[in-house]
């Protein structure tokens, strides 16, 4: 797909975040200007996590994700989580070489040396895999491990 | 709460859009949470749900059971969608 044509489905996604949608899971969109996602998740006595999301070349490559710091700007490390198999990884990425989030759907999952033949083209087109799916389970697992 | 009794004004809020789009839709509290999704689902257009959790606060609902089972009533958003599905092994 084209620039034109991931800009018109980013936007047409991203759209459906409305605000009962927002407001009813604490998620507070900062920035939604294609290729550029930059969400917060807030709430339910956790530390509030804040991913900046890149869909440039969407959906034909999955989006990378950027943690920041709450207040933006700064790439921060993950905070001590729960137990569990937890898709924050500490551990640097061997290309980008810093933290990442291991989860099919995320592109530095699907680039990874452990995951090289777990392919984005298996997920691409899957209700779950939608730009909105990512996000429900991005903030699931924040829900489930993030402290 | 709602203004039939023994019912709940529900909506079910997911990624792909809210049914209904406005307000809250009438429901008996007898009737299994699983009913109204799987009306959303045909609603908003969603081909697969299998799996899919629904919470309202930081409740997980038995989706099978009924509203009254949870403990729900009065005016409810059900935030709907799929869980983590995978990743999160150690990397190397």
């Amino acid at each position: 797909m084209n620039s034109l044509g991931a800009k018109a489905l980013f936007d047409a996604e991203v759209k459906l975040l409305g605000d009962r949608l927002l407001e009813g899971r604490g998620w507070v969109v900062h920035r939604r200007d294609f290729p550029v996602l930059d969400i917060s998740f807030r709430g339910d006595g956790h530390q509030e996590l804040r991913l900046e999301l890149s869909f440039d070349d969407w959906p034909d490559s999955p989006p990378s994700a950027i943690y920041r710091a709450a207040g933006g700007g700064t790439l921060a490390p993950f905070p001590p989580r729960r137990d569990g198999n937890n898709i924050f990884h500490d551990s640097h990425h061997p290309t980008l070489g810093r933290p990442f989030i291991c989860m099919p759907g995320i592109r530095e999952y699907h680039t990874h040396q452990n995951h090289m033949n777990d392919a984005w083209s298996k997920y691409r087109g899957l209700p779950d895999y939608s730009l909105g799916g990512i996000l429900d389970q991005l903030w699931h697992a924040w829900r489930r491990f993030w402290p | 709460m709602s203004e039939k009794k023994n019912h709940i004004d529900v909506a079910v809020v997911t990624t792909a859009g809210t049914y209904p789009n406005d307000g809250f839709e009438s429901v008996a509290l007898e009737q299994p949470i699983k009913v109204e999704l799987d009306r959303a689902a045909r609603e908003l257009k969603i081909t697969n749900t299998s799996g899919w959790i629904a919470t309202v606060g930081t409740q997980t609902l038995n989706v099978d059971a009924s509203y009254l089972a949870n403990n729900l009533s009065g005016k409810v958003d059900i935030q709907w969608g799929p869980p983590q599905r995978g990743g999160g092994a150690k990397a190397s």
